[in-house]
């Protein structure tokens, strides 16, 4: 399974990361060796098994009852914080 | 210009509405979900998507969205699955929203609707919880793209909703309004969502095709994004469905894409197509467990549910006599509903009947001009059944009483002080009436002649002086009664 | 001041304090006075606690002074690897994109060492959000091994690791995903242990692969993880996965005898793949336990090559949603200079995450992406199926699994940051043990060249006490576990 540039491209806008056009032929030749291992899970015989958790237990639940909270530092942590909300830039189309 | 029964063409529209639920804390922590406080004051680690937070499940949230799934007749699935759906957003912190996918928590129901007076059932195909996204506020601008920067407000992050998925059976865009309509007022009488589309607690994306009529198979469809309101839902379709009917007139193929809503211009525009989809990465959520639910846990919350909307409409048919309109307007303002619910309860049918008319067309009426609700109206349910008594007694005239009935709804006073204040009885002392009718009479020789030539509606103007004389305060069928049996003896 | 009790043990250090032998407040400046010594050379930590540490300890030093102090953890220092959160500390998880993060709550976990009297020394060094096994993913520094420090000291809880291992804490948490806790443990001469998947809160643990993911602990000997343990482990309602199993006293384990203990061993961690020396090592550790009254036998393993490939699909897509809440809105680093949304999230992320943290999160992108699930997702939960299939077949037989914790040497710094592909094979043991949630515990059992080799055990599910037990009993009759790095002085 060849990995090409325009996938590697793809991935990183799906995934939102940014890298240089010189960074890429290097990421792009090692994902592509680490997929070409991962051939080796076509060897092993997976018929018949779940690929589902199997469970008898529940998510728990938890009582519809309001809890505060204390300071949370939200303006200390924020990289750009404008009338009690969190500034980021416009959506361009 | 709308698409019409000339039109080679058949719509075909599927909604998708999302409904807030009205739990009192979000579905996977504790914050408040209450409307309009100081942006990010209702937040935590968890739904600000802090590192090393973690979601638990409410449990209200999952009872309503249950009662949501009876309401709409669906299979109540023993276990589902939350999974994470993956996109990049300001408004979603973690950068994915916890919803469900493959395995939602109900499957196959229907919601039955009234369309010029026919039922039409409309499939749901499934009903299924998710978190809510907290909101953009873009600044600088009216659009979204003339905007200079914007600021997040995540107090709506977390919120529960339901998403309820119909199938793609509806036919045109009035019908896509009534079945919002009716599963809003579903929604609201259950308890399960406070149905105020301006707070944005209803919202519904539309998913529209066009077909020739006849073909079986689903023409391409676009999707319309975020409306909120039952007018949009209408005119977005309509407009859509124009569009569309145009662009496959001309030979032009239909594009799937998303498309948004101008109210400005009332048509839609592209938000995104199909090449720059979402590829949005399903995977069940490893921070949570399968929801499992007991099957006497499902059962013993479909019994303890409030009688349906459309089942207590049809009941006030035929228990009160009252219009499929009038029922449809009762049912569809549960303020209204609760007020008249304490009203009628335990009175005799027939006058239940007239309760009924009173509180929905007089009262209803001078409260709405008034902006006054029904839960601050000052005309307690006693006293309108006190009102409707006196009318019955004869005491009251119908027409009197409306004139009572606008002073209690501003000052509040009984309608027995307000009659004994105003000397408002009704006069229905045959003695004192005679004696007015006779002296008309007298006064009046050719009426007599009329009446007895055959022309009895010559005696309404005779009616009309008695009424005049006693301001208005005759008992009119009695005056009546007497003005003929006048006429016969002389 | 007279006696050092740099890299003692809790008891000692125990009954020294309930004796006033030393304060607690003497004890911390010890150590404090070990960090600044010898942490320029190994590098274990990324910030320091001391003003907090120091109020702590006066406070203890009361409750000593009072005779009312019964806890057996009470005062002993401690290090906390940098993914957990502590309210108003630092907690920058080895990478830039969190470098001056500072977190609004305190992780579950650390309120129960809080509660148990345990002082918090400062934050250790990892790899990247704990993805590596040599802590050379940092975006800050790489740890040294204290035993040689040409040498990794392992990942990615390497700080925690080194840390213990240099005498600078007496006990240190880390995490476990893949085998973090137990291969720095193996590679440091130390015992790290990963409890059962559900033993111990996940809130307040910087995510990475949330269904793989445990905290766990490090200590010099067996009986020290015990008592760690027992702090540590419990049902959180915070966190929905956690287990409501009932947690035993651990120490109640500490009883010295294997005698009738079965032994399995996968036959593929006995073959040439496993480097000679770890492989002697291992072997006389099973020997040992023989010698103890336990017996030993192999058993088939096939498809524990295929659990690298399973674990580097499944690992990956779940951090690669896990990391997408570090898009530079509400924290972190932020690229300033973009002019649309998306372009500073993909400029903030690009610029804030490492290599092997992008890689990985590009990793578990296309693996969940649309057309390659089925391929590699889903084919990898199921292989995932076989493996907690596997084990429960081999607990019919066995009490208890062994293996090598890691097939190889120690290796320099720097020697394998060409070949991510290498690094991930070499964690071949710890990974199946994480994949079936089961408990696993990494003791000393010898070294080669002055560097350390460990050996693993492994657990059904909630049983850690049998692994306790194995690794006490193996260390009353070895010495391994006494050995003290030359930086420990």
């Amino acid at each position: 399974m060849s990995f090409s540039l325009q996938e590697l491209d793809h991935l990183l806008a799906l995934s939102h990361l940014h890298l240089e056009d010189s960074e890429k032929p290097h990421y792009l030749a090692q994902l592509q060796r680490i997929l070409d291992h991962m051939k080796n899970l076509s060897s092993v015989n997976l018929d018949g098994l779940s690929a589902e958790l199997s469970t008898t237990q529940s998510t728990p639940l938890r009582d519809d009852v309001v809890v505060t909270q204390p300071d949370l530092l939200l303006k200390q942590n924020a990289p750009l914080w404008e009338a009690g909300c969190f500034r980021v830039p416009r959506l361009l189309e | 210009m709308s698409v019409n029964n000339d039109s080679i063409f058949e719509v075909v529209i599927g909604l998708e509405v999302h409904a807030q639920l009205k739990t009192k804390t979000k579905l996977f922590c504790g914050c408040s979900t209450a409307f309009g406080s100081l942006p990010n004051s209702h937040t935590c680690p968890v739904c600000l998507g802090m590192p090393g937070a973690l979601p638990v499940l409410n449990k209200q949230a999952v009872t309503m969205a249950i009662q949501a799934g009876h309401a709409l007749n669906c299979d109540i699935q023993t276990e589902s699955v939350f999974a994470r759906k993956n996109y990049f957003y300001p408004d979603l912190p973690k950068g994915y929203q916890i919803s469900q996918f493959d395995k939602p928590i109900c499957l196959n129901g229907h919601l039955d609707i009234t369309v010029n007076g026919e039922t039409k059932t409309i499939g749901v195909t499934r009903i299924h919880m998710e978190e809510d996204a907290g909101k953009l506020l873009h600044q600088g601008a009216d659009a979204i793209a003339g905007a200079t920067h914007s600021l997040v407000d995540l107090n709506r992050a977390c919120v529960p909703l339901i998403e309820i998925v119909s199938e793609p059976d509806l036919r045109s865009a009035e019908e896509a309004r009534i079945y919002m309509e009716t599963l809003k007022i579903t929604l609201e009488h259950l308890g399960v969502c406070d149905g105020n589309l301006e707070e944005g607690s209803l919202r519904a994306d539309a998913n529209i095709s066009l077909r020739k009529k006849g073909d079986t198979k689903l023409g391409t469809r676009t999707e319309i994004k975020n409306l909120n309101s039952f007018k949009s839902v209408e005119r977005a379709i309509l407009a859509e469905v124009e569009r569309q009917t145009e662009s496959l007139l001309a030979g032009k193929p239909i594009v799937q894409q998303t498309r948004h809503f101008d109210d400005a211009t009332q048509k839609t525009r592209v938000l995104r197509s199909k090449e720059n989809a979402h590829d949005y990465r399903y995977f069940s959520d490893p921070d949570l467990l399968p929801l499992v639910l007991d099957k006497a846990f499902i059962t013993s919350i479909k019994e303890a549910m409030p009688e349906l909307p459309m089942d207590r409409k049809k009941r006030f048919m035929t228990q009160f006599g009252l219009s499929d309109a009038d029922s449809m307007t009762l049912i569809s303002d549960i303020d209204m509903l609760h007020y008249f619910e304490t009203v009628v309860q335990n009175q005799p049918s027939d006058l239940a009947k007239e309760l009924s008319k009173w509180v929905i067309g007089d009262l209803n009426a001078l409260l709405k001009q008034r902006y006054v609700a029904f839960a601050d109206c000052k005309v307690s349910p006693s006293h309108l059944q006190e009102l409707v008594n006196l009318i019955q007694q004869g005491t009251l005239s119908g027409k009197m009483a409306k004139t009572v009935l606008q002073d209690m709804v501003d000052t509040g006073k009984t309608p027995k002080d307000l009659v004994a204040q105003s000397g408002l009885a009704q006069i229905s002392d045959s003695s004192q009436l005679q004696s007015i009718v006779d002296s008309l009479l007298d006064a009046n020789l050719d009426v007599i002649e009329k009446v007895k030539a055959g022309k009895t509606n010559a005696a309404d103007f005779l009616m009309g002086q008695v009424m005049k004389q006693t301001k208005g305060q005759a008992k009119p069928d009695l005056v009546r009664q007497l003005l003929l049996e006048s006429i016969a003896k002389r | 001041m007279s006696t050092s009790f740099i890299g003692k043990t809790v008891k000692t250090i125990h009954e020294a304090l309930k004796n006033q032998v030393i304060t607690c407040t003497q004890l911390i400046e010890q150590h404090f006075s070990h960090i600044q010594a010898v942490d320029p050379q190994v590098k274990a930590f990324l910030s320091l606690m001391k003003d907090q540490a120091l109020e702590q300890a006066a406070k203890q030093d009361a409750l000593f002074k009072q005779g009312s102090e019964t806890r057996p953890l009470a005062g002993i220092p401690i290090a906390i690897k940098d993914n957990l959160c502590i309210q108003g500390s630092k907690t920058t998880c080895g990478s830039k994109i969190l470098e001056h993060f500072v977190a609004p709550y305190t992780a579950t976990v650390i309120e129960k060492i809080k509660a148990s009297g345990l002082i918090a020394l400062g934050k250790t060094n990892l790899d990247e959000f704990a993805m590596g096994s040599s802590t050379e993913n940092s975006a800050f520094f790489a740890t040294k091994n204290p035993w040689n420090t040409d040498y990794v000291p392992g990942g990615s809880s390497g700080g925690s690791a080194a840390a213990v291992a240099s005498g600078q804490a007496v006990l240190a948490l880390g995490s476990d995903t893949g085998g973090s806790i137990r291969q720095p443990a193996a590679l440091c001469g130390i015992s790290g242990m990963k409890p059962t998947y559900g033993r111990v809160s996940r809130y307040g643990l910087v995510a990475f692969a949330s269904s793989l993911d445990q905290v766990g602990p490090f200590a010099q000997s067996v009986e020290d993880i015990a008592l760690l343990l027992n702090a540590i482990c419990g049902h959180d309602s915070h966190d929905s996965t956690s287990s409501t199993e009932a947690v035993p006293d651990f120490t109640q384990a500490l009883t010295p005898s294997v005698q009738g203990l079965k032994i399995g061993v996968p036959t593929q961690l006995l073959s040439d793949t496993v480097d000679p020396a770890v492989k002697a090592a291992f072997v006389r550790a099973l020997d040992t336990l023989k010698a103890q009254g336990a017996t030993w036998d192999t058993f088939d393993m096939n498809e524990l090559e295929a659990c690298v490939s399973t674990y580097y699909i499944l690992a990956p897509a779940e951090a690669s949603a896990n990391l997408s809440r570090f898009d530079g809105v509400r924290y972190g680093h932020r690229n300033t200079q973009a002019q649309g949304l998306h372009d500073m999230m993909a400029l903030s992320r690009g610029e804030g995450f490492g290599p092997e943290v992008k890689r990985r999160i590009l990793l578990g992108t296309y693996v969940l992406s649309s057309g390659y699930y089925d391929a590699y997702y889903a084919k990898a939960q199921q292989a995932r199926t076989l493996v907690k299939h596997h084990f429960s077949q081999a607990f019919k037989q066995f009490d208890v699994i062994a293996t090598p914790t890691s097939p190889s040497l120690p290796f320099k710094l720097g020697e394998h940051s060409e070949n991510p592909l290498s690094m991930y094979l070499a964690d071949i043991a710890t990974i199946p043990v994480n994949l079936a949630g089961l408990p696993g515990l990494s003791i000393p059992c010898g070294f080669h060249e002055g560097l350390p080799i460990g050996f693993q055990l492994i657990g059904k599910h909630f049983d850690e006490a049998t692994l306790l037990k194995t690794g006490h009993t193996y260390q009353t009759v070895t010495d391994y576990h006494l050995q003290r790095a030359p930086l420990c002085q």
